[in-house]
């Protein structure tokens, strides 16, 4: 029941409407249970026919009086001529015209005018789309219209170009609507196929043709000239600028002698059977390896793959061959190539046309926001350009943007804050990754609300996530490597799973977050590498009597505030 | 030119509201009741969701007994068709939708073993198409609600095997669109409603990797309006059922953080009826038991009023202590 609203009625008035209830209640059922009757006794006739037009003209969804309906338009077509056949068919489309008059968005009469089409021996499909016209200009978002619109070109000798030239005439005579945007992003890669051997998603930009994908950005920017605080437009601009598939790289070979272990670290999640393309060898012989993911749930994409390997000798020379790269390790354990800074910058590939374009794009749009300096659209729109286009130099105004956004849009705070997390950890990694010093990290106090991309920390030994904003440990699992891991004065309310992946682990400090439940820490009881525990400072010691815990962990230096063990 | 935003008024003071339990509990066991009620009487093909929409907001609120249980299984046993599938109604013909919230009413019950699940799983297998896609029923309309239907049923019955899960996975990903969202078929633009069911398509078996998250939850955050509410497309009206699928997708996709929880509670609160009980879609509109069912659920995800309302889970909208009970656990994004 949507959209009906509550009136107040005199009892006058209400017994009035009572009586017509009734009346109403009356016949509804008197023709439902008619058309059932019918239908059981095999009376599949014009009567039925009749009556079913009299229930779904009121009731347009009954999804049974649709059947019941169909059936009998197949019985009356297996006597018919084929003048009265074609009759039947125009009639029917005649009613269901009504029936989207009265309801222009029943699942039920669309799904009737499909199969009526479908079957009409002589369809005029020039019809449908002019019928699809008239209900798009009395409501341009109605889906149901929409989707049958696709269906009908489906059937129609009718050109993407065309379609892509209706979108544009949508879009002119109302820039935020959102269904012409929608269809726009659908015809492009019909009309403009980008000449790539990449597998990509339907969805992607990457599958349309630069120079008209540039194009694009003209008519955006247009758009948000006219109207900035349309948010068709942005989020046409965001799938613009597009998600690029990079190529899979290994970042990291690493060998664990004690845990008996070797790992891989690649740049992105992969499925298992790019590992098929991988090549150990040990003093020049290839290794028959079976490789696990690591942190992942099963059978997903992940970015670490180990594998066990025996009683190796420390100072043996093992290589790694990936694609066109071979990483060795000699007495070192851990083996990082030189890193290829394009592998973690944003998400798009810039052609010096594209960054020429998107200047130009931005530069616009920096302009109309000295005018509308509150306008929560504009500011997205340049962050998400500056941060496509040059994210280390323009830095400063990235997080000015940040602040703005939550100041003028409070409501979306959260979003905000992860994305903003998304771009500190992102533009923090080239340099970390050139310095080629893994022994520590400080990502403290940064106001991280979610963690991105720590993959590439996955070498590190000493890590300072202190004093940020995580409420899980979404994205620890990766931190092979990691023997120190400060998660003080986050919003951690539990202990979970991903920490069972630091196979190295040997002092974790919890202090100060919201731990209360215990059946969680005792999950920590399940690596054996670790030796020192803090957990001063959470409710979980408020409620508990400390002593108990400190029996749980009396084989680890436990440190909860008041009593320290060790 | 400015776009005019569509959107309800709250009060500028939004009176501190509370949740009416007692009065929404009283709406829901009543439904019905009233002989005179057009609307019930014009809903009586869908009866089936009906019922599964009341039990599931009683049992979130530990009020299941409010309902007459055999009476219940009984009329969901007569909506089951030769062919294994169930009707909305005693006389209404089988199809994804009913078979899916009888086989969750069923599983509230603990009462699956009333029905021969591989029966029902040879009726839903059957409608999935070369595509992957799933049929509603026999007469061939093709959309993702019904890839939910027929994976959450399978599911719920240990039947999941019974249906090729790559092409059912590689149908839903089709209708992945520029804004990470969802539609119908493929081609069809996003919906909230669309949305959620193709993130529980994707939830249930195992492909969540496949989601676009933060592009996704920024569309999804994107749907909370000023007065709090959240509606289902850009430029649409709030309406307290998408405190269900969008909320639900927040969920599924770890972004619930990203809508004002606050806001959200303040908007649902506004929407009951505190004379009759119920929730309505809009604040002073006709309250019924979908909307009731939404809006607490929706409470539910945003972890208000823990203590009267029961976890829900996100993927099948209902108490998680029944799919833990079935031993059902679903991979969610973080």
């Amino acid at each position: 029941m949507h959209g009906r609203v509550k009136v107040r009625t005199s009892e006058e008035q209400a017994a009035a409407k009572k009586l017509e209830r009734e009346k109403k209640i009356k016949k509804y059922q008197g023709v439902t249970e008619e058309i059932y009757a019918r239908r059981e006794a095999g009376s599949l006739d014009e009567e039925l026919l009749k009556l079913t037009e009299t229930l779904l003209a009121w009731n347009p969804d009954h999804y049974t009086v649709w059947n019941i309906r169909r059936e009998v338009i197949v019985n009356i077509l297996t006597y018919s001529e084929v003048e009265a056949k074609t009759e039947l068919f125009k009639r029917e489309l005649h009613f269901l015209e009504m029936c989207l008059k009265v309801n222009p968005k029943s699942y039920g009469t669309f799904m009737q005018r499909r199969w009526v089409m479908s079957n009409n021996p002589d369809p005029d499909w020039k019809h449908e789309l002019a019928l699809c016209d008239l209900f798009l200009s009395y409501d341009e978002r109605n889906f149901h219209c929409w989707d049958y619109r696709r269906f009908s070109i489906g059937k129609s000798e009718i050109s993407p170009m065309e379609e892509l030239e209706f979108s544009q005439k949508k879009i002119e005579s109302n820039l935020s609507n959102y269904s012409a945007w929608h269809y726009r992003s659908k015809l492009l890669p019909l009309c403009y196929p980008a000449d790539t051997l990449l597998p990509s998603v339907s969805a992607d930009s990457s599958s349309v043709q630069e120079d008209k994908l540039l194009q694009e950005f003209d008519i955006v920017t247009n758009a948000i000239f006219t109207d900035p605080n349309d948010q068709s437009t942005w989020f046409y601009q965001q799938w613009l600028l597009g998600r690029a598939h990079k190529e899979e790289r290994l970042l990291f070979f690493m060998h664990f002698p004690s845990n008996q272990m070797l790992l891989l670290v690649f740049n992105q999640p992969v499925n298992k059977d790019l590992l098929n393309e991988v090549q150990v060898l040990i003093s020049g012989n290839i290794l028959q390896l079976e490789w696990s993911a690591h942190g992942s749930p099963p059978t997903w994409p992940c970015s670490l793959w180990t594998a066990v390997l025996i009683s190796v000798d420390t100072s043996v020379n093992l290589e790694c061959r990936f694609r066109e790269r071979a990483l060795n390790l000699f007495t070192s354990s851990v083996c990082a190539p030189s890193v290829n800074l394009e592998e973690i910058g944003p998400a798009i590939s810039l052609t010096a046309a594209k960054s020429g374009v998107l200047h130009t794009h931005c530069e616009a749009i920096c302009e109309l926001l000295s005018i509308e300096p509150d306008n929560k659209w504009c500011h997205l729109t340049a962050l998400q350009l500056r941060w496509a286009i040059d994210p280390d130099s323009s830095a400063a105004k990235i997080m000015d943007h940040f602040s703005a956004l939550e100041k003028e849009d409070p409501h979306r705070k959260g979003c905000y804050q992860d994305m903003k997390s998304k771009f500190l950890i992102e533009t923090g990694i080239p340099s970390f990754l050139k310095k080629r010093d893994f022994s520590h990290l400080n990502l403290s106090g940064l106001g991280l609300t979610r963690l991105y991309h720590t993959h590439f920390f996955s070498a590190v030994s000493i890590l300072d996530l202190s004093n940020n904003r995580l409420t899980n440990m979404q994205g620890l699992s990766v931190l092979v490597t990691c023997q120190e891991l400060n998660l003080d004065g986050n919003l951690l309310t539990e202990v979970e799973e991903d920490i069972l992946f630091l196979i190295r682990l040997r002092i974790l400090s919890l202090k100060s977050n919201l731990i209360e439940k215990e059946d969680s820490l005792l999950l920590l009881e399940k690596i054996d590498s670790i030796h020192q525990l803090n957990i001063e400072g959470n409710p979980i010691l408020k409620e508990r009597d400390s002593s108990l815990l400190i029996n749980l962990f009396s084989n680890l230096i436990l440190n909860c505030g008041a009593t320290s063990t060790s | 030119m400015a776009v005019s935003i569509n959107d309800v008024k709250l009060p500028d003071i939004p009176e501190r509201k509370s949740l009416l339990l007692d009065l929404h509990v009283k709406s829901l066991e009543t439904y019905g009741k009233d002989k005179n009620d057009l609307e019930y009487v014009m809903s009586e093909y869908f009866r089936m969701n009906g019922v599964y929409w009341i039990l599931t907001a009683l049992k979130l609120i530990g009020k299941e007994d409010k309902l007459e249980k055999n009476e219940v299984l009984e009329f969901v046993l007569s909506c089951q068709r030769p062919n294994g599938g169930f009707g909305g109604n005693i006389k209404n013909d089988p199809h994804l939708l009913y078979t899916l919230s009888a086989i969750q009413i069923l599983a509230i019950y603990e009462s699956l073993d009333k029905i021969d699940s591989d029966k029902v799983a040879d009726y839903i297998a059957g409608q999935q198409q070369e595509d992957g896609s799933f049929i509603g029923d026999k007469w061939g309309e093709v959309d993702t609600r019904f890839s939910l239907c027929a994976l959450a049923s399978l599911m719920l019955i240990n039947r999941l095997e019974r249906v090729n899960i790559e092409k059912a996975v590689d149908f839903v990903v089709r209708c992945m669109n520029f804004d990470g969202g969802f539609g119908c078929v493929p081609g069809s633009e996003s919906h909230s409603g669309q949305i959620y069911c193709c993130l529980g398509a994707l939830a249930i078996t195992n492909r969540l990797y496949k989601v676009q998250a933060d592009v996704l939850g920024t569309w999804l955050c994107e749907r909370q309006l000023k007065s709090g509410g959240l509606n289902g497309r850009p430029e649409k009206l709030p309406d307290v059922c998408y405190s269900w699928w969008v909320l639900a997708s927040l969920k599924i996709i770890g972004r619930i953080k990203w809508i004002d929880a606050d806001k959200m509670k303040d908007y649902i609160l506004a929407c009951q009826d505190e004379e009759s009980g119920g929730i309505a879609d809009r604040p002073g509109d006709i309250t019924d038991p979908f909307h009731t069912l939404f809006g607490l659920t929706g409470l539910s995800l945003l972890g208000h009023y823990k203590g009267e309302i029961k976890p829900v889970n996100p993927v099948f909208c209902m108490p998680e202590e029944i799919l833990e009970k079935l031993g059902i656990k679903i991979y969610l994004l973080r």
